[in-house]
């Protein structure tokens, strides 16, 4: 029997080489634990499985005939449903999207897969990736695996649960605000939201333009490091993705020594937290200092501001990239309209759902005439002090350390009809998409609950092998993020 | 800075130019949703931005240029998830009067 908790994606493409096991044993490995563990957490909202083990199958004929193998080989990956996969339903967590199959696959899915990784299904996301809980979604809500009363964090909370869960070896998520670091905090994984640019955009629905950043979710800093590797790089189909060099960044994990190593504290990321997110991040703290690291306090006074800058710009971006869904290309649509416009009020009307509406709401308002100056361009201009903060406090520190969420994960119902509430959950990562910086966030422990808590590592632009070198080696001291829920 | 109430009538409006029709239920519910949000908002209108120029992009980006070939799924194939086609084109329904 393979034990799904343990596996690496190296050690799985060492095993298929030695023989231990087959791709095909472990696709269906995992897909008896999908099918067992799901039903509680509710991570999925598609499971391929004919496609899983005909990947599967494929990689166990090269084996056989000796081929090369991709460095993924074996790997399961469970991919959030704003991924377009070729011929896999794609929903995007909404009704709109319901049964529509994508005629070609975003850019990083189809990196991963030429590298022999194999998918096993599309997880769970607030509708089209708006909220940080799940709850937004058109289908159901994922439950938290600590504890199903819980929220698993969003919008990427499905990847996250079947992270944790053992239901896949890595998850992809994607992080417009905090989608891949909240529910990573929230659910007790490892979870990576690199440079805007880093990761191609192409073939993922689009939320907001200039924050979208693709990542992944792992069990650790050296998985996060190898998918990274294949995922980053120039893609001809995103004009805005980066032509910096990519790094192996799994080759990097012990590039930065943390002895001398200059970590900056922003007082503001520790202000207003929950005392066990504060206590548990203060403790990491000093792991590092024990390691030789240097705390340097700093101070970002513009930390606060990043939540309005982020619900003006946000927003005015999402009500112009909807306004493709107009049920004539793709998507549902309603049967009995009486002209064009009456088909677009009406099919948008029934099939989005309300935070959808909201956010298109208030971002057609910030762009309409007569405030388009009072709001997104004082945003945009509130963005570049945001922006020029950081670059003065990095010039004193190599990263910056804080918590990645005020609170641990919160009761289901909770703060689903109060979007304020719900928006402010989000405090302290959007401040690192406003910038655009890299920030991975890391298991330190639980709250006296027994919930996760995550702390964010922020580095300046494209430093993604000094985060990720920094967070190996914290996880070679540690063993927060080996801690797994009983399930 | 202009400010308005975010009342119902104001949304009604905001609804129409989104073109997204909504319930008399739902007009009540975001209307006073969006409100507090906007209300919580407002305060960016105190920092001070003069000779501040705006950020529309984070990270320096560059002009791409692909070569002037054509590179597009087969016309057949990027219809094939269209609510009505017709000879390789989409059909809609009509949008001039008769």
């Amino acid at each position: 029997m393979i034990d799904l908790a343990s596996l690496t994606i190296n050690q799985i493409r060492f095993s298929l080489l030695k023989k231990e096991f087959t791709a095909t044993d472990l696709a269906k490995a995992y897909l008896a634990r999908i099918k067992q563990i799901d039903p509680k957490i509710k991570a999925f909202i598609t499971i391929t499985e004919t496609e899983a083990l005909l990947q599967a199958q494929a990689i166990d004929d090269k084996i056989t005939k000796g081929q090369k193998l991709g460095n993924l080989a074996g790997s399961c990956m469970a991919v959030k449903d704003i991924y377009l996969t070729k011929d896999i339903q794609t929903t995007a967590g909404s009704q709109l999207l319901k049964d529509y199959i994508p005629q070609y696959s975003s850019t990083i899915y189809q990196r991963l897969l030429n590298q022999d990784a194999i998918i096993l299904g599309k997880t769970n996301t607030d509708t089209f990736a708006f909220g940080a809980s799940t709850e937004n979604s058109g289908f159901f809500t994922t439950k938290n695996p600590w504890n199903t009363a819980m929220v698993p964090g969003g919008s990427s909370g499905g990847s996250a649960a079947a992270q944790i869960g053992d239901l896949c070896t890595f998850a992809l998520g994607t992080d417009t605000g905090g989608s891949i670091r909240q529910p990573a905090s929230l659910c007790g994984v490892t979870g990576l939201k690199p440079t805007y640019g880093r990761n191609s955009r192409y073939g993922i629905t689009a939320m907001a333009s200039s924050f979208d950043a693709p990542g992944a979710f792992a069990s650790n800093c050296q998985d996060l490091a190898t998918v990274l590797s294949q995922t980053a790089g120039f893609d001809p189909f995103d004009a805005t993705s980066s032509q910096i060099e990519v790094p192996n960044y799994a080759n990097l994990l012990n590039k930065v020594s943390l002895k001398g190593l200059k970590i900056g504290l922003p007082k503001q990321y520790f202000e207003g937290v929950e005392p066990d997110v504060k206590a548990r991040t203060e403790e990491s703290i000093k792991i590092f200092e024990k390691q030789g690291a240097q705390i340097i306090p700093i101070s970002l006074p513009n930390t606060n501001l990043g939540i309005d800058v982020y619900y003006v710009l946000v927003p005015c971006e999402i009500s112009a990239n909807m306004a493709r869904y107009d049920g004539l290309r793709f998507g549902q649509s309603v049967k009995d309209s009486d002209n064009l416009v009456d088909l677009y009020f009406k099919t948008r009307g029934k099939f989005m759902e309300p935070e959808l509406k909201r956010r298109i709401l208030i971002g057609t308002y910030f762009l309409s005439s007569g405030y388009y100056d009072a709001y997104y361009l004082q945003a945009s201009k509130v963005r570049t002090l945001i922006k020029q903060e950081f670059q003065q406090e990095f010039k004193k520190v190599d990263l910056m350390l804080a918590p990645v969420s005020p609170t641990t994960a919160w009761p289901i119902g909770q703060k689903v009809n109060d979007p304020l509430q719900m928006y402010l959950a989000d405090v302290l990562t959007v401040p690192i998409n406003v910038a655009g910086l890299p920030a991975l966030s890391l298991p330190c422990g639980l709250d006296s609950k027994g919930l996760p808590v995550g702390l964010q590592l922020i580095g300046n632009y494209f430093t993604e092998d000094k985060l990720l070198s920094v967070g190996h080696q914290f996880q070679q001291i540690t063993d927060f993020h080996l801690k797994k829920p009983k399930l | 800075m202009a400010k308005s109430k975010f009342d119902t009538s104001l949304l009604g409006h905001i609804a129409d130019l989104a073109r997204i029709k909504l319930s008399p239920t739902e007009i009540d519910t975001y209307s006073h949703q969006i409100e507090q949000v906007v209300k919580h908002i407002d305060r960016i209108a105190n920092v001070d931005t003069k000779n501040v120029d705006p950020t529309f992009q984070v990270v320096d980006t560059k002009n791409v240029f692909n070569q002037n070939k054509p590179n597009h799924l087969p016309v057949k194939l990027a219809t094939s998830t269209a609510r009505s086609t017709h000879k390789n084109f989409i059909v809609v329904p009509a949008s001039i009067e008769k």
